[in-house]
């Protein structure tokens, strides 16, 4: 049992104070006031050190004694303590904190909402919807605040109701708190709430989550008003509309379009491209991108260097053209280095000499960073001018796997460009000497018959990385072209390599040799005895190349494996997913994968079981919604939803109520919407 | 202009974000897809993979994982960075916390700072040259310590070589005369340089920090915003344990540490607020 407080509790001195709140023991309920009082203690340590303690309380009794700290008359210090440690407590806060929205005072009352918000409970939606109603204006609003934070159909509906009463300050609450949750009410509500000028802003910055077009006509309107803070709001709601994953980039480009017809819109955006917001500095950048004016290319260069905003200053920068470039003349020295390779790039698109130059010097840099390197070699690519072609094929054999992949990527989309820099590009990489993995990995892709023989000669370097990115190639020349087994048998050998990265490229060369009609049993004899290979990742090459190139006599060897729980997860996902190819995954196999430890296997088992439609493969499909990973289950729902069978509406609606995942549970609904639908 | 990488579905980000998370406890929010998206793109080019999902299976599956990891860690936390970054909380470590230091170290006449999470070093080489231009310390034993998860920033680090962008802050101008020029870029003198050392820890791994000295000051400045709640207590802890009675903790200004840990008491200081080890009651 501990003491309670000493005398060293009252000193001034907040050391002293800190320590003697240590020697307490949160869990003896003798120290629990003594705890308690030092919530309002002047020192955040000490109130720190308290608050840590009171956690480990007995809950129910620490919740009553922590309640009644929020009130009006308690020291603001000691509020904010007895806040964070109810919500720290979680459930067992829940009860007192639901009887105080009723019952407590009004300072209470908008207390209990904000903590009840910060814990998250659905259960809290019913007794914050009524805040909604009979709070006064504080509690109301701390309701709305809550229900956005806490989210789910009910808070929605709760929350879409509140903006249609008089009360402006629950309105904007309300509206704050459906953006939070990214879900606006109708473009037509916006349009009617905008009206009101209380609650223009909060609609215009709900309005970004909107993906109705009377939305965007919004905004656009809004970047015509005579108020510089109207449209500042409308271009952070645009900038993050267009930042979203899921953005409407056509709508949202054709709106930021005519907005930059506007000199006034135009003006906020110049101004604002050095701002704090993100979503503020996004939507200058595509307004900009419009007015195509080139004293802005510096400072578009500039906000490219922030990685969410990249994209459209690039598109911004290109639609300075010439005028641009001149502007940037001069001035990539000063940018940090991923907007110098985005000015760089640009300055060399548009023939200024040595910028080309100076995107090799930085994309070879022995002291650059690995970002930088990259950054400069993607933007030697998109140049798409032959004088990159060299400095590109010398980082070939770069040691540095992430600096050589880049530059395999970048002279692969010059390629691309014309078939002349196809062309060259091809005898660069040929012309590597001695071979080097990027010489290979490009001969794959765009090489012919012609590089077989040196691809064999491949199969036998001394070097394992490049007996691994020759069979690669190998696989990418027969994917594309005529191969015939004979002529290339060094692919079996190579299945015996002692190194397995070797034995895994070759298996998938195999598959696809031996998958384009010439048979060729050898071949699958061998991949067959590869799926008893202990190294997993070739087992698991093997059984995939099985399952591409048809060899269903092998399906028993793959069904041994897939029904295997203690097969290792990659071999069992792999043998699995070839049964599916096959046509040949047999239920009963299903379900003993369905128990394989690993969620991978299991996910597989899922697609393979969508295409069968016996009532067993929907118990198994149902089966596995209910499975602890949240993938599993996602992808069980999104199975479920294309079976078009309407008795799976009850199950979904009740693993609907009970999901928690924000993806399963998206899934799940997308499940019902489209059953719903059919019927 | 336009740039093609490959596309990061919601699913593939989760999956990602958690294997990251398992691996070093560092976290990143929903809103964050864009930044693995766009960073680990050159992992998948390294390993000529097509997709994300490819990219999950080698970090689940492939047996060179976990070097794959701490690459992906690697480039999904190393932010470019400048001399003389937060200039109040320097004017406050050189005008306020080393004339401490000078007095309480007067006897021992040694001093050990860590910059935890150093990056590519220019926090170290700042915070050195702050220590050379106080002039206190002459003749003392000086120590400027960097560590980072990255042995390829390290590797830069070392050099002590820096481009003009490095130079962005007004006051870094201070700092230009302790480099000299080089082909364009400016590299920290031989007086300089002999202050600094440089070290690979992962600052969840307390069997790699038992390596750390005791330190009288430590710098870790936007790091602890990449772990969760759980892994940036050990981390102070470990920084608790490191830091001698009296020591200062600087951190990030966005970052605080309530309710994070009571450990270290705040000290307000004229140009700034840090934290300190508390010095053991009398």
């Amino acid at each position: 049992m501990s003491e309670p407080l000493s005398p060293a509790a009252a000193s001034s001195d907040d050391e002293l104070r800190y320590r003697a709140v240590l020697a307490l023991d949160g869990r003896d309920p003798a120290a629990l006031p003594g705890l308690v009082a030092h919530l309002a203690d002047p020192s955040w340590r000490v109130r720190s050190a308290a608050l840590d303690a009171i956690v480990l309380a007995d809950a129910l009794a620490a919740v009553d004694a922590l309640v009644p700290a929020l009130g009006a008359e308690a020291d603001p210090n000691a509020r904010g303590a007895a806040a964070e440690a109810l919500v720290r407590l979680g459930a067992a806060a829940l009860p007192p904190l639901l009887a105080s929205l009723s019952a407590g005072s009004p300072e209470l009352r908008t207390a209990a909402a904000e903590i009840l918000g910060d814990l998250g409970d659905l259960a809290a939606v019913p007794g914050l919807a009524r805040q909604l109603l009979e709070g006064d204006g504080n509690g109301r609003s701390a309701a709305a605040e809550a229900l956005g934070k806490i989210g789910g159909p009910a808070a929605l509906e709760r929350l879409t109701l509140a903006l249609d009463g008089g009360d402006e300050t629950l309105a904007a609450a309300a509206l704050a708190a459906l953006e939070r949750l990214r879900a606006p009410p109708s473009a037509a509500t916006l349009e009617r709430l905008a009206q009101r000028p209380a609650l223009l802003r909060p609609a215009l910055r709900a309005a970004a989550f909107s993906d109705e077009p009377r939305a965007l006509e919004l905004l656009v309107r809004a970047l015509e008003s005579p108020s510089r803070a109207t449209r500042e709001v409308a271009l952070l709601s645009l900038g993050t509309a267009r930042l979203r994953p899921d953005a409407p980039a056509a709508a949202l480009e054709e709106a930021a379009r005519r907005a930059a017809s506007e000199r006034l819109a135009r003006e906020t955006a110049a101004g604002a491209l050095e701002g704090e917001e993100l979503g503020l500095r996004a939507g200058a950048l595509m307004l900009l991108r419009w007015s195509a004016e080139a004293r802005h290319a510096p400072a578009l260069a500039a906000a490219g260097a922030d990685e969410a905003l990249r994209a459209l200053a690039a598109e911004a920068l290109t639609a300075s053209g010439s005028e641009g470039a001149q502007a940037l003349a001069g001035t990539a020295g000063d940018l940090a280095p991923a907007a110098r390779a985005l000015a760089l790039e640009h300055l060399a698109r548009h023939g200024h000499l040595g910028a080309v130059a100076e995107l090799v010097s930085a994309a070879t840099a022995p002291d650059g960073s690995e970002r930088s390197r990259v950054e400069a070699l993607a933007a030697l690519g998109r140049v798409g001018q032959g004088g990159a072609i060299g400095p590109l094929a010398a980082c070939l054999d770069h040691p540095d796997a992430a600096v050589l992949g880049s530059a395999v990527a970048a002279l692969a989309e010059l390629a691309a460009a014309s078939a002349r820099s196809g062309a060259e590009v091809l005898s660069a990489a040929r012309a590597v000497d001695p071979p080097a993995v990027g010489g290979y990995r490009l001969v794959g892709r765009l090489g012919g018959p012609e590089d077989l023989p040196a691809l064999r000669d491949g199969l036998r370097s001394p070097r394992a990385g490049l007996r691994v990115e020759a069979a690669r190639a190998l696989s990418g020349l027969a994917a594309r072209c005529a191969v015939e087994p004979q002529a290339v048998t060094g692919l079996l050998h190579a299945l015996g390599d002692p190194d397995a990265a070797v034995r895994a490229s070759a298996a998938q060369a195999v598959g696809v040799v031996a998958g384009k009609g010439r048979g060729w049993p050898e071949g699958r004899r061998a991949l067959a005895e590869r799926l008893e290979d202990g190294e997993p990742l070739v087992a698991a090459a093997a059984a995939l190349a099985l399952g591409a190139c048809g060899a269903s006599e092998h399906a028993r060897a793959l069904a041994a494996v897939a029904g295997d729980v203690e097969a290792q997860a990659p071999a069992a996902a792999a043998a699995v997913h070839a049964l599916a190819a096959l046509g040949m995954a047999e239920l009963s196999v299903l379900a003993r994968a369905a128990r394989h430890p690993d969620p991978e296997v299991v996910k597989e088992v899922v697609l393979a079981a969508a295409a069968k439609r016996e009532p067993a493969a929907t118990e198994l499909l149902l089966e596995a919604a209910r499975h602890p990973r949240w993938d599993v289950r996602r992808t069980a729902a999104r199975t479920l939803g294309a079976r078009g069978d309407g008795a799976l509406l009850g199950p979904l609606r009740r693993l609907a109520a009970a999901e928690l995942d924000p993806l399963a549970s998206e899934a799940l609904r997308q499940a019902i919407r489209a059953l719903e639908a059919r019927l | 202009m336009l740039e093609k990488l490959p596309e990061m579905s919601e699913e593939q980000f989760r999956l990602l974000r958690e294997a990251i998370h398992d691996y070093c406890g560092i976290i990143f929010s929903d809103d964050q897809r864009y930044l693995l998206e766009r960073r680990l793109a050159s992992r998948l080019q390294a390993h000529a993979l097509t997709d994300y999902s490819a990219y999950h299976r080698f970090l689940r599956y492939d047996p060179g994982r976990r070097a794959e990891l701490e690459a992906a860690a690697e480039v999904l936390t190393t932010n470019e960075t400048y001399l003389h970054r937060e200039p109040h909380q320097l004017r406050a470590f050189s005008e306020e916390i080393l004339p401490v230091l000078a007095r309480d170290n007067g006897k021992l006449r040694r001093l050990r700072i860590w910059s935890a999470g150093c990056s590519t070093g220019e926090e170290v080489y700042t915070v050195a040259v702050l220590l050379a231009r106080s002039g206190l310390f002459e003749g003392w034993d000086l120590d400027v310590f960097g560590s980072d998860i990255s042995r390829r920033v390290l590797a830069v680090a070392r050099t002590g070589c820096y481009g003009p962008h490095a130079f962005r802050s007004p006051e870094a101008e201070g700092l230009r005369p302790w480099f000299r020029p080089e082909e364009g870029r400016w590299r920290a003198g031989d007086d300089i340089r002999r202050l600094v050392s440089f070290g690979h820890i992962n600052l969840l791994d307390e069997g790699m920090a038992s390596l750390v000295h005791a330190m009288d000051v430590v710098f870790c400045r936007n790091v602890l915003m990449y772990f969760d709640l759980p892994a940036r207590k050990r981390v102070l802890r470990t920084f608790h344990d490191k830091l001698r009675p009296g020591g200062f903790l600087l951190l990030g200004h966005a970052e605080s540490l309530i309710n994070v840990t009571a450990d270290f008491e705040l000290v307000h200081l004229r140009h700034d607020l840090v934290y300190r080890r508390p010095r053991p009651a009398p």
